[in-house]
């Protein structure tokens, strides 16, 4: 089974109208192209499929996307508002996502992690498929992870502990 | 006219909230609940023609709230608003009790479908 590219596109460009009420433009990415501290929502998905989809982006597009949720002009996004506001669009992209895949499958509530992206990965699982977007010129992009073996697969650091992952509110 | 919406995303309410005004639903209409355990007490204090809930929360999910709702009978209309709208889900939303199943994202348009044959509009 796997999830092709252009149904992660179509998914996330309705999810971003609708949601952010912004377009989910293509963007050619690279290793470079979210350099320094990254936010990253992720979402489980187990049962006759197991995996994650996660939505790495800069805290930048973070806040701007949590501005848009919240319909904030003139403040800022807290931590906590722009957490929820990420791991909502993670959860309603894998959600989507979720129902392309085969047999009966169970999602996680969404978790955020804060990191370096090189540092932020899920363990026990590998990238089946990554698609770049860009939103007024600031990349994101979103994976969808397949495990590897039976072991849980948490959002962690690359040492194997936990990095700042959060069960939102 | 009183609506409860359940999600334990605080932006998620935001929006289903602000989608209800552009559906022609009056702000003060709406009530918020962050999770099914939270729902469960506004739903038994007060009285509500509409439930609009999300599946996955914390603590208590929709589909429990949904089966004790319908378990304790009669019952409000109850509506998942989720990001999971496979054939399953909406089989499982059905057997729970509930009206149907909105999946996220969704629009104005597509709630007003949904909600106002529910309300008598």
């Amino acid at each position: 089974m796997s999830v092709e590219e252009r149904q992660i596109r179509e998914i996330t460009e309705s999810v971003w109208s609708s949601m952010l009420g912004s377009s989910a433009d293509a963007f050619d990415g690279s290793d470079t192209a979210l350099d320094g501290t990254v936010l990253t929502g992720c979402v489980h998905v187990t049962g006759a499929w197991e995996g994650a989809v996660t939505i790495c982006c800069s805290p930048l597009f973070a806040r701007a996307a949590a501005a848009a949720m919240f319909g904030l002009e003139d403040t800022e996004p807290s931590r906590e508002e722009t957490r929820d506001a990420l791991g909502e669009l993670a959860n309603v992209v894998g959600g989507n996502i979720k129902a392309l895949l085969p047999g009966t499958t169970h999602l996680s509530l969404p978790t955020v992690a804060e990191g370096n992206r090189s540092d932020i990965s899920v363990t026990d699982s590998r990238p089946m498929c990554t698609v770049w977007f860009a939103t007024a010129g600031e990349p994101f992009m979103v994976t969808v992870l397949t495990r590897r073996n039976g072991a849980r697969a948490p959002l962690s650091s690359g040492n194997g502990h936990a990095l700042r992952e959060e069960r939102l509110p | 006219m009183n609506i409860l919406v359940i999600d334990d995303s605080k932006a998620m309410r935001l929006i289903v909230r602000r989608t209800l005004r552009q559906a022609g639903i009056p702000d003060d209409a709406i009530q918020e609940a962050t999770n099914g355990a939270e729902a469960l007490k506004s739903l038994r204090q007060g009285t509500f023609d509409l439930v609009l809930s999300d599946w996955n929360m914390p603590e208590m999910s929709g589909i429990d709230l949904c089966t004790t709702l319908t378990s304790e009978g009669p019952k409000v209309p109850f509506v998942f608003v989720t990001s999971e709208g496979s054939q399953e889900m909406r089989d499982r939303a059905r057997s729970a009790g509930a009206v149907t199943l909105i999946t996220k994202p969704f629009n104005a348009e597509s709630i007003r479908s949904v909600i106002d044959p529910i309300l008598g509009r």
